[in-house]
């Protein structure tokens, strides 16, 4: 198992660093000049000077990439142009919020996309397994705003059962961290239920069909344990892996839904320096959420290994 | 009175061109602490017959007839009820060792759940007698190979560690179904002697579904020989053995391999291969690779002893 | 033996294709007659005296917050989402299946390649795209060219399985030894036997770039309210959406009905030509 983590971690060395290569040459490569955008229309030439220099951009890509690098390395992700705040500081306010958002999102998500493709899979062609399907074509169609101002117009605007815009932090007050926190969380979970639901189905049915399924039959489990003991145990490796790749989905979906419910997180932060061309911001969040990402995966790996003794090997 | 009753034991499978009926009207009766071995080529309807009466088709099978077990019938019974026998009362090995163990799944887990109820009350208790279970299937340091998982294991090992599953409920019936062909022939060996030896000291029923003669030859006291879903012929093993009835039995007797046989000695094999499920018809459907066929084997065999028209002749 | 597969029920699958078939030509048609649909109405005439209408007879839709018309604003809308689905589609699954195919043939390339994907991959498509279209500025064609790029590496990772799965089969491998040479390998075997299983996931890229496209412009990282789309219309119906939620709820439908279509089109097109394909993703 050790040895198995530690190639997995060594593993995601390489990627880590196409990613910040991939983020550090986004902002290099783009046609027409940063320096130009980031004044305005309204800057002199020498003040565009001025911020080239001042953002290094008259010296060679390698020797900044590595700078830069360098930089991040030691937690330093820039400074806003706009605000002159660190962008790490701009993350640390805004972290909190965007994951309580993710988080939530993932225990509906699983809780409700688990149980109904195991159940699909266990009667194909059942009520569960219709539901799936037209589940699953719906949260691929409907995209999270579209679901968002719904659920917020019926639950909060009509009903005022929740509330319309804001975040309450967990740790300050619950129940309203619960009120804010729960539609923004239930329309991001819509398209990320499907993808479980659906994968949940295709694994199990695989599973399900195991010759050792039908040894624990013969010993007398009910059917209970046989479906979520043998079944889901062998299944959950596969449908890890799926959630895990679909993180991008969740980390995706966050822009959009803190911009529908009027969350302060890291969505928002993006969606504001987009607007403003703040472009350390642009890539500091990036970079974090794309580090995020790799660090799920390999988080979702290891327990892979640690589920799955086949996945050691 | 027999431990296991099965009477008139029909399974239809659904198709497009309607159902179609894999094993039909099939009569066996397997008495306690006997080994009754059920033979015949794969596609016969042995390895359907035993899961039907485990209740372990899927929903798709249509099961019908009886399946007395101590009286009771476990094809009429609620699923909740023939659960509670399954693992007590009747216990499952399977053929294939590699897939038929939980591969996630440490040994120990899979040998105490399938333990009753009273002995997994306590942990230690139930980590015990799994360990028990363990040495008495042969397996050395059992403690040890409580945490392992089955790929660690060898193809030998595993089928002794789903032997000990099978016996964790305290079964008085074992179904073995192919218990050896996935495994070497020393291996077989060594599976046929620990199954003969947990006969002798527990006095459990076993019914050996198997399509290897020499096998039966070796464990069972009876033989039931399966053809196309129906059976053919059923007689004590030294008997079936030396004059079979049936010219299907015949035949496959004929092509049991022998030691000393000599390199030259051709092996006798029948011709022709089993009709599907769809080819089957009223008649005897061995005739078309049957060396005695004639015309009145179009018609259907008798009902009850052994299956065929000539079958005077045949015993001759 | 083992017992016998349990069966898996056939719905009635060419009803999806055909589903998906007809939401699209509609949407097409839509789109292609827009004009003369709208009827004279502009869809970027500013009427200041009339902001923010509900919907009536003379403006079906109502009109926005600068008192264009709605109707004609989304009819508008559906050329840039179509052009963008198609634009997507084709460039994504050309540039990726170009990629994948090198990956997967081209051994010494491989691993280089693919942690490059992987990279790639681990930024979310929406932040990509969002950060691409900040830098380039928005225009359908900068708008295309981001969304492609944040979907290049599935369709290079699938166009590189489905190499690898065809080049290990035993004719190719025949082929290889006596002696074809690798661009009649590639044209004459790997690539008929790639194309449905690309071009059914060029089908829900398709789907996914529509609804990208939206989120864009939705967050105001997209195409400029000048070129009516149906997020843009959305965004600017954001900040009055509880008391004009008339100016979210036309594009919201015809952009779900869109991405509906698409999707069905791919499910059934998966079931016709690619039937062990995986899901969606």
């Amino acid at each position: 198992m050790l040895g198995y983590a530690l190639r997995r971690v060594a593993a995601s060395v390489p990627v880590a660093f196409c990613v910040a290569l991939f983020v550090f040459a986004l902002l290099y490569l783009a046609p027409g000049d940063p320096a130009a955008l980031m004044a305005g229309d309204a800057a002199s030439p020498a003040d565009i000077e001025k911020l080239r220099a001042a953002l290094g951009l008259d010296r060679p890509f390698l020797t900044r990439f590595v700078e830069w690098l360098w930089r991040i390395l030691h937690g330093d992700l820039g400074t806003s142009v706009f605000t002159g705040i660190p962008v790490a500081t701009l993350i640390g306010q805004r972290v909190l919020a965007t994951f309580s958002l993710m988080i939530v999102a993932l225990l509906i998500a699983s809780g409700i996309g688990v149980p109904m493709g195991a159940l699909a899979a266990y009667r194909p062609g059942g009520a569960a397994d219709r539901a799936v399907m037209v589940g699953g074509v719906l949260g691929f169609s409907v995209p999270v705003f579209v679901t968002g101002y719904l659920l917020s117009y019926i639950f909060a605007y009509r009903l005022g059962w929740f509330a319309v815009q804001g975040f309450v932090s967990p740790f300050a007050d619950f129940g309203g961290f619960l009120r804010t926190i729960l539609l923004p969380a239930a329309s991001l979970a819509g398209a990320y239920a499907a993808l479980i639901a659906r994968i949940t189905r295709a694994t199990m049915l695989d599973v399900l069909a195991q010759d050792h399924v039908r040894t624990a039959r013969a010993k007398g489990l009910g059917e209970a344990r046989v479906v979520i003991v043998h079944g889901l145990s062998n299944a959950a490796a596969p449908i890890l892996t799926v959630m895990g790749m679909g993180a991008a989905v969740l980390l995706g979906g966050a822009v959009v839904t803190e911009t529908v419910f009027g969350i302060p997180g890291l969505g928002r932060l993006t969606v504001d320096a987009v607007l403003r061309r703040d472009y350390p911001v642009i890539q500091g969040v990036t970079l974090f959420l794309a580090f995020i990402f790799v660090a799920v995966n390999l988080g979702v790996d290891l327990l892979c290994a640690a589920i799955d003794p086949r996945v050691r090997q | 009175m027999a431990l296991l009753d099965v009477r008139g034991l029909r399974v239809e499978f659904a198709s497009r061109s309607g159902p179609l009926a894999a094993v039909e009207g099939l009569d066996l009766a397997v008495a306690p602490g006997e080994t009754l071995a059920l033979v015949g080529e794969s596609g016969s309807g042995k390895s359907v017959a035993s899961m039907a009466v485990m209740g372990l088709l899927p929903a798709t099978a249509r099961v019908s007839g009886q399946a007395l077990f101590e009286g009771e019938d476990l094809i009429a019974m609620p699923p909740a009820e023939l659960r509670r026998r399954r693992g007590s009362g009747i216990a499952m090995v399977f053929q294939e060792p590699m897939t038929s163990l939980n591969p996630v799944l440490t040994i120990g887990r899979q040998l105490i759940e399938a333990l009753p109820r009273v002995e997994r009350a306590s942990r230690a208790a139930a980590r015990g007698r799994a360990a028990e279970l363990l040495a008495s299937v042969g397996i050395t340091a059992p403690e040890s190979r409580l945490d392992e998982f089955p790929h660690q294991l060898s193809g030998g090992m595993r089928q002794r560690v789903m032997i000990a599953i099978a016996l964790a409920g305290r079964p008085r019936l074992i179904i073995a179904d192919e218990p050896t062909t996935a495994l070497d022939v020393t291996v077989q060996a060594q599976i046929v002697a620990l199954l003969q030896s947990l006969q002798r000291d527990t006095g459990i029923a076993i019914l050996l579904i198997s399509h290897d003669l020499a096998l039966v030859r070796q464990m069972a006291g009876r033989v039931a020989v399966m053809y196309a879903g129906r059976k053919v012929e059923e007689a004590a093993a030294a008997a079936l053995f030396d004059r079979p009835g049936h010219p299907y039995s015949a035949g496959l007797i004929a092509a049991i391999p022998r030691l000393g046989g000599g390199r030259e000695a051709r092996l006798a094999e029948i011709p022709g291969a089993a009709p599907s499920l769809a080819e089957r018809g009223p008649g005897c459907n061995f005739a078309p690779r049957c060396p005695m066929a004639a015309e009145v084997c179009a018609t259907p065999p008798p009902a009850t002893g052994i299956a065929c028209h000539f079958r005077t002749e045949a015993a001759a | 033996m083992s017992g016998p597969a349990l069966p898996r029920v056939a719905l009635r699958r060419p009803t999806q294709l055909e589903a998906g078939i007809a939401i699209l030509l509609l949407i097409l048609l839509v789109a292609l007659l827009a004009p003369l649909i709208a009827g004279g109405r502009d869809p970027a005439l500013i009427l200041p005296h009339e902001r923010a209408l509900p919907p009536s007879l003379a403006r079906p839709f109502g009109t926005d917050l600068l008192g264009r018309d709605l109707f004609a604003r989304v009819l508008y809308g559906a050329r840039v989402s179509l052009m963008v689905g198609l634009g997507v589609a084709a460039a994504a699954t050309l540039a990726g299946t170009l990629v994948g195919v090198i990956a997967g043939y081209v051994r010494p390339l491989d691993g280089v390649l693919m942690r490059m994907v992987d990279g790639l991959m681990s930024i979310p498509p929406v932040l990509l795209a969002v950060a691409m279209v900040a830098v380039m500025r928005g225009s359908v064609f900068n708008v295309i060219l981001a969304i492609a790029l944040a979907e290049l590496p599935r369709v290079v990772r699938l166009a590189r399985a489905s190499v690898q799965t065809v080049r290990g089969q035993l004719y190719v491998q025949a082929a290889i030894t006596s002696g074809a040479r690798t661009p009649a390998i590639l044209i004459r075997h790997i690539l008929p036997n790639i194309a449905a299983a690309m071009f059914v996931q060029a089908t829900f890229i398709g789907a996914s770039a529509i609804m990208l496209e939206a989120v864009l412009s939705f967050v105001g990282a997209g195409i400029p309210p000048t070129t009516p789309t149906w997020g843009n219309i959305m965004a600017e119906g954001r900040s009055l959406w509880q008391v004009k939620p008339h100016i979210l709820v036309f594009p919201a439908i015809l952009l779900c009905l869109t991405v509906l279509g698409v999707n069905l089109l791919g499910d059934g097109l998966r079931d016709r030509l690619d039937p062990r394909g995986g899901g969606a993703g």
